[in-house]
């Protein structure tokens, strides 16, 4: 249970630190992208739900601790490659479905969808070589 | 007798008229009154993280008047009926959201009006074209007013019956303790600096 603590915290610190650097980068090179982000469909930066945004690192870490915990053993090979198929499979099994429904109901660049797409299975992947590392 | 009282009244009558035809320059001491022209405009620079943006009023709805008034021997005017408004609705950025989450900081449509108070103005004609003049407002924005010198490019045109006076200030959004737009968690922000350009057509009235 500590060891699965201490693993799920350590990802959600590194997912974190990995939001905040991709987020840098879509800002500083990719100034058109970020500017979609100037939409009603976002809401204004606000303390009762900022917190919540800098959480999700977390909740997306302890979520992928639990199917990591359950599943971990279907999936064999490098920590690496083995990280490579959870990412995958969070992506198709997680994110296309919502995102899928996400982009149909609301007013959202497509570009944007995707972007998110993308950042969710690194995210998984990221948290997937954590988890291979210190809970094989 | 008769004819000097005529002769008198006469040379009275033509000096009073001749005060009020002629017109005077507004630091001879005589109030004079200006209407805010068609033309007039405010841009508002500003930028966050990502872009920059430039929103622009066009429309001044209330058509306001400047009164101006010598201030002792200085060369000095001081207004009295003074205001411009400017309706905060018509703030445009050219980027729609950018233009709704700006009026939503300058509190619209709760507060309608950005206004501008003319405090006092430097004597409008300067002795030479390229000469900039001192100018004291208040702004008052989102009900919060902050008083700021501006200097003034100014240049007149018709025997000095249509004045152009143009100026810049740099203001930061907490001057008038308003916080920038910010989303994404305070990831995607507007900057707090904002550089206000002002371009005033003023008609001599009367």
């Amino acid at each position: 249970m500590k060891k699965a603590i201490i693993a799920g915290l350590t990802a959600g610190v590194v997912l974190l630190m990995l939001s905040l650097l991709l987020f840098f980068l879509q800002v500083r090179f990719f100034p058109k992208l970020a500017e979609l982000y100037w939409s009603d469909m976002f809401r204004w930066s606000d303390a009762s739900t900022d917190w919540m945004f800098y959480m999700h690192p977390f909740v997306v870490s302890f979520s992928l601790k639990w199917f990591w915990e359950r599943y971990k053993d279907v999936f064999s090979g490098s920590n690496i490659l083995r990280a490579f198929e959870v990412s995958l499979v969070y992506g198709v099994v997680a994110m296309v479905p919502v995102l899928w429904m996400t982009y149909s109901a609301m007013n959202l660049s497509l570009i944007l969808v995707l972007t998110w797409l993308v950042y969710g299975i690194l995210q998984a992947f990221v948290a997937g070589i954590i988890f291979s590392w210190l809970n094989p | 007798m008769l004819i000097f009282l005529i002769r008198s009244y006469m040379k009275v009558l033509v000096f009073m008229l001749s005060f009020f035809l002629l017109g005077f320059q507004p630091s001879s001491g005589v109030q004079t009154t200006w209407v805010v022209e068609t033309g007039s405009s405010l841009v508002i620079d500003g930028s966050s993280n990502v872009n920059t943006f430039s929103c622009v009023v066009k429309k001044y709805l209330n058509c306001d008047t400047l009164r101006m008034f010598p201030e002792g021997r200085t060369r000095r005017l001081r207004f009295k009926q003074c205001t411009i408004h400017i309706d905060v609705g018509q703030i445009d950025c050219r980027h729609r959201f950018i233009t709704s989450d700006l009026r939503k900081t300058l509190r619209y449509p709760e507060i309608e009006y950005m206004k501008i108070h003319f405090v006092s103005l430097d004597d409008p004609f300067p002795v030479s074209a390229s000469q900039r003049i001192r100018g004291v407002v208040d702004i008052e924005l989102a009900g919060r007013m902050k008083r700021i010198d501006l200097w003034f490019d100014v240049s007149h045109q018709a025997a000095g019956r249509l004045l152009h006076l143009s100026g810049q200030k740099e203001l930061m959004f907490s001057d008038f303790k308003l916080e920038p737009p910010k989303k994404m968690a305070g990831m995607i922000k507007i900057n707090e600096e904002l550089k206000v350009n002002v371009d005033l057509f003023f008609r001599r009235a009367g």
